[in-house]
């Protein structure tokens, strides 16, 4: 809604502009005025690494899996120690994002309330998610990492899930 | 009316390039991703039971049952004609090909006043589930049998436990 009355405003003073030159009365003055413009490289996010949850046993009660932006997990309700079992190669990790942009320029990120990861017949939802900054990115780009914290249902279903959310950076 | 007409296209036009060629945000998608595997699930038959057999005590020693279920006394208990012995079984489920430990305490077994105390065994100390989610194991264990305890039959208990390494 915005966006469109900011359009609508400029739509008008394109028409408006010549108006006043047109009628200008009485002979003419010429004035020179000075123009500038810094065109700034445009802001970019790019996910570089997926957020892992990792491997878990099914609870016998409702419970919580969490993984910091250190990728750290911490357990709460039913899934205490249903973490704790061999983790393969799909172990827990932070979700990890590259923001490019004009260098010293500010930024501020928007992290999703809620996404959901599912499978077959079964989801789980992810609340609570946190971000990081990460250290030894190049100049003019920052690595940031997004944790968050899953549900996970007494009788969830067996199996793998996987799903998306969204993140977006912003200049100030 | 043609003036609207233009402005009313003018801003269709730039609307839409503002909404999506904007430099000053950016967004992008993530992946998640969490595995839930069956939980281990350890059973014990009913009928299965660690038997330390039928034996005399004597001035007192051991009998020993090995996780296969062969029997043996030491010192100076005996195994009376027709005794038998067997190990202890359990069955196992869970998430398949996935490894886990066995633990197993000892306890005591006991007849009115008189506790004879016995360690136990297990076939493994790790073990894996099989392709279908399912393994199992069995328990000996050595009884300590003293030369002052009465005639009887003796019963008890001990734990089990199965952990996803």
């Amino acid at each position: 809604m915005t966006l469109r009355l900011r359009s609508l405003l400029t739509a008008f003073a394109v028409l408006a502009a010549p108006l006043p030159a047109l009628a200008a009365p009485g002979g003419s003055a010429t004035m020179t005025g000075t123009a500038s413009a810094t065109i700034i490289t445009p802001i970019s996010i790019v996910a570089t690494a997926p957020l892992r949850f990792g491997v878990m046993a099914r609870p016998t009660a409702a419970g919580t899996v969490t993984v910091s932006t250190a990728g750290t997990v911490t357990t709460g309700g039913g899934m205490v120690g249903n973490t704790a079992i061999a983790q393969g190669s799909s172990g827990p990790q932070a979700g990890k994002f590259r923001v490019s942009g004009e260098p010293g320029r500010q930024f501020f990120v928007t992290l999703p309330l809620a996404a959901t990861v599912s499978r077959s017949g079964a989801s789980m939802t992810i609340t609570f998610f946190t971000v990081g900054a990460l250290t030894g990115a190049p100049s003019g780009s920052l690595d940031i990492a997004v944790g968050g914290t899953l549900a996970v249902g007494a009788a969830q279903t067996v199996g793998t899930y996987t799903g998306t959310y969204q993140i977006t950076a912003s200049y100030n | 009316m043609k003036k609207i007409i233009l402005a009313s296209i003018l801003v269709l036009a730039t609307a839409t390039p503002a909404l999506a060629g904007s430099g000053n945000t950016s967004t992008a998608t993530g992946t998640a991703t969490a595995t839930i595997v069956a939980p281990i699930v350890l059973t014990h038959p009913a009928a299965a039971s660690l038997n330390f057999g039928r034996f005399t005590t004597g001035t007192g020693g051991t009998v020993t049952v090995t996780a296969a279920g062969v029997g043996s006394v030491g010192s100076d208990v005996t195994f009376v004609p027709g005794s038998s012995n067997s190990a202890d079984q359990f069955t196992v489920a869970g998430d398949a090909s996935r490894s886990f430990s066995i633990s197993t305490t000892g306890g005591n077994i006991t007849s009115g006043a008189t506790n004879l105390a016995f360690t136990t065994t297990a076939s493994a100390g790790t073990s894996a589930l099989g392709t279908t989610g399912t393994a199992s194991f069995t328990v000996g264990g050595t009884l300590t049998v003293t030369g002052t305890a009465p005639a009887g039959s003796y019963t008890g208990t001990y734990s089990a436990t199965v952990t996803y390494n």
